[in-house]
């Protein structure tokens, strides 16, 4: 079929967003011209998408200069402007809270339901004929057999508040469709990973969660210590399983195809991969990458969760949002897609070790979606604090002595190379500290990275508090371990680790 | 000069107040809406020694929900915490009992502060009062009960902690949340606990643990369920 050239605008919500900025970059491929939603204050959400779409090679400010893309500023989450001459007749909505639990602001409801009944308000006067709602594989919740490219009816049962809200979208876009007499295209993606060719994503969710753990226990371990080759890892799912990852390119792509093709609009679509990989593949991708091995897959029946190892509590942390994931795993029919597929030439690249690496190494080299700080107290390594200010300081210290402890307390600092220290107190003095995974059984201990870790050190930030936000994670005896974390705030504010701590360090060497 | 803005109704408004006590101040904040008020309540803190401060993630969603049904809420620091003055606390000495027993030498003040904290809201509003109490504050909320309380709320009571037998002769209302995965309320010690209270209806969410980290709207529901069926109960 020929495909439309000088197309309408196109109104795409989410432009800034992990799926959205690649879609904006391949429908101006295709040569639509986009008018893009972005949240105030203009400027700034602009400044985000000139940088997003520059590592696409695309030129914002070129696009805007020769009127392909036009910003509007506006909030699905509050307020929407009058654009009265707007004449959009395709409108794309992929803005998009991917928030699993329901949070304190009201997330993901907040953008997922609330936002798209704004939106459908918003356009309810505009000559719209098209209308396509990025939506999840998942919207079906729990699903017996193969899960059909059809709209889904309710009442239904979700893993998640994500999944509901995703499914409630839905019907909300499919009443205002029939109302409206416009056709509704629903895209379905599954679990959405870097590109693939390049590994790029700009957010790192879902795989990246179980590969960050595996990142940490690689870090745990020097290159060459056998432990690294011996972790007690059980991990809880069926090896054979198989987790649909689709690359955000290929997703891109294939709605952009969609968009460009009226015949074949009005339909669902699910984005997913015809021959996804295994958990055992996968894991033994993350494995061979981080060079880390020993876990195995321990079907859910059979898996004990009374007695965590050490690397398993670890583990869970990471992936507890995604953990649901690796025991229930849909099957989803792509007929629809399939056909979309033909139409547009595309298909979905293999997703083996070879791609995972390529994943895994963009993430790396961006650390894992995290801004990093460059402090001078970040030149200073972590052994200097544990090995050096700690058995000069916890001696003098009036907090020490008063309180009086004798407990064993382990550190993991996740982004410190070998950056685990066991401290042992004994009756307020510090008995000895140890590097690395060792013999010493931990009361209790903290996980968390190096900005937090200095932070804390230094008096900046509560430990409790950290904790509270999420910044450190707690393992062993948590009772314990928030009331060790009052005392050694007041350690901290005792000796604070600044400039005053470094320079003890250089008196003392 | 700007405009004057006219509020709606259902907007909430939040308010600092100064609450004097013996020892000095308690820095608090009202939240209500322009909805004549039908409640109050009164929202006491984890320990100060355990990250109890008012704005608590579990405290603050109170203070933030509870007006949508027509409640007037107080939240508020301890003695010695954020703004609250009130006499120094040695942290160092104090942790050495609280690390043993999880009782420490400030504790009697910190009821103290629950009670007047309760007092001055009901002084200030005149109505019916819920109290609500989360960690230590659930002990704090037990202590403070006076004659124009209707309700009470505990929310992972500090069962292993503290003694609370003395609940048991008391017939208000009241609803316990807890969750299957607390080191501060246990399951089964809970559960049992439960059955020896009079009115009481019980809540666990899975999974909470003893911070409930994004479950702070579950535990909001339930209290704003228990609210408005207190105050339906009262005719007001």
């Amino acid at each position: 079929m020929p495909i439309q050239t000088h197309h309408p605008i196109v109104l795409l919500t989410g432009a800034t967003g992990f799926v959205g900025h690649y879609l904006l970059a391949k429908l101006l491929e295709q040569e639509c011209r986009c008018a893009v939603l972005l949240r105030a204050p203009l400027r700034e959400s602009q400044e985000r998408l000139r940088l997003l779409l520059a590592d696409l090679n695309v030129d914002l400010d070129r696009q805007i200069a020769s009127g392909q893309v036009i910003p509007i500023e506006g909030d699905l989450c509050s307020e929407l402007p009058d654009v009265g001459e707007l004449q959009c007749e395709t409108i794309i909505h992929a803005a998009a809270s991917t928030q699993f639990d329901r949070d304190g602001r009201g997330e993901p409801a907040r953008t997922n339901i609330d936002g798209t009944a704004r939106l459908l308000r918003w356009i309810s006067q505009w000559p719209v004929k098209h209308f396509h709602h990025v939506s999840t594989a998942y919207a079906s919740g729990r699903y017996d057999g193969s899960i059909p490219e059809k709209l889904h009816e309710g009442p239904r049962e979700f893993r998640n508040e994500y999944e509901r809200s995703k499914w409630q979208a839905e019907r909300l876009c499919q009443q205002w469709a029939k109302e409206a007499g416009t056709s509704l295209t629903i895209h379905r993606p599954s679990i959405i990973i870097g590109a693939y060719e390049t590994g790029r994503a700009s957010k790192f969710d879902g795989l990246y969660l179980s590969a960050r753990a595996t990142e940490v226990f690689s870090r745990m371990y020097d290159a060459d210590d056998p432990a690294r080759h011996a972790l007690s890892l059980r991990l809880r799912g069926r090896a054979d399983d198989c987790q649909n990852l689709v690359p955000v390119d290929y997703v891109a792509s294939m709605i952009a195809a969609a968009v460009v093709r009226p015949q074949m609009c009005g339909r669902v679509y699910h984005l997913v991969h015809p021959n996804p990989p295994t958990n055992q593949n996968i894991s033994d991708a993350l494995n061979t990458y981080f060079d880390v091995h020993g876990s195995h897959w321990v079907s859910p029946e059979s898996f004990d969760e009374m007695t965590l190892s050490e690397h398993e509590r670890i583990f869970n942390d990471f992936s507890k949002p995604i953990s649901h994931y690796f025991t229930d795993t849909p099957k989803f029919q792509r007929d629809h897609t399939a056909e979309l597929e033909n139409a547009a030439g595309l298909s979905c690249g293999i997703i083996d070790a070879a791609a995972i690496a390529r994943l895994m190494r963009h993430a790396q080299s961006c650390h894992w979606g995290k801004k990093r700080r460059s402090s001078s107290v970040a030149k200073v390594k972590c052994s200097d604090y544990f090995e050096k200010f700690l058995p000069l300081n916890v001696v003098r210290s009036q907090v020490a002595k008063l309180t009086g402890l004798s407990v064993i307390v382990r550190f993991i600092i996740e982004d410190e190379a070998n950056g685990q220290w066991v401290c042992r107190f004994e009756r307020g003095l510090l008995a000895e500290v140890h590097r690395g995974a060792n013999t010493l059984s931990e009361d209790f201990g903290y996980r968390l990275t190096r900005d937090v870790f200095w932070q804390a050190v230094n008096g900046k930030v509560h430990p409790q508090h950290a904790f509270l936000m999420g910044q450190v994670h707690v393992f062993g005896d948590i009772e314990r371990a928030l009331k060790m974390a009052m005392i050694l705030h007041a350690f901290n504010q005792e000796f604070p680790f600044d400039q005053g701590g470094r320079q003890c360090l250089l008196h003392a060497s | 000069m700007p405009a004057a803005r006219l509020l709606n109704q259902d907007e909430q408004l939040a308010e600092s107040v100064l609450i004097r006590t013996s020892d000095g101040e308690l820095a608090g904040e009202l939240s209500y809406t322009l909805r004549p008020a039908r409640v109050g309540c009164a929202l006491m803190n984890p320990h100060p020694f355990m990250g109890g401060q008012m704005n608590n993630n579990i405290i603050r969603a109170l203070a933030k929900r509870l007006p949508e049904c027509d409640a007037v809420t107080l939240r508020f620091d301890y003695s010695g915490v954020g703004q609250s003055t009130g006499k120094p606390v040695n942290v160092p000495a104090a942790m050495l009992a609280f690390w043993e027993t999880g009782s420490a030498p400030q504790d009697p003040a910190l009821i103290a502060d629950s009670r007047a904290a309760t007092r001055w809201l009901h002084d200030a509003i005149r109505k019916p009062m819920v109290i609500i109490g989360y960690s230590f504050g659930a002990f704090a909320a037990m202590q403070a009960i006076h004659e124009n309380v209707v309700g009470l709320v505990l929310i992972a009571p500090t069962l292993r902690q503290h003694d609370y037998t003395a609940l048991s002769k008391c017939t208000l209302p009241k609803l316990v949340i807890y969750s299957d995965n607390d080191f501060a309320t246990p399951r089964d010690q809970t559960q049992q606990w439960i059955t020896t209270l009079q009115e009481a209806e019980s809540l666990c969410i899975v999974g909470g643990e003893h911070f409930f980290k994004g479950k702070e709207n579950e535990v909001a529901d339930a209290c704003n369920g228990f609210v408005r069926s207190v105050t339906i109960a009262e005719g007001v």
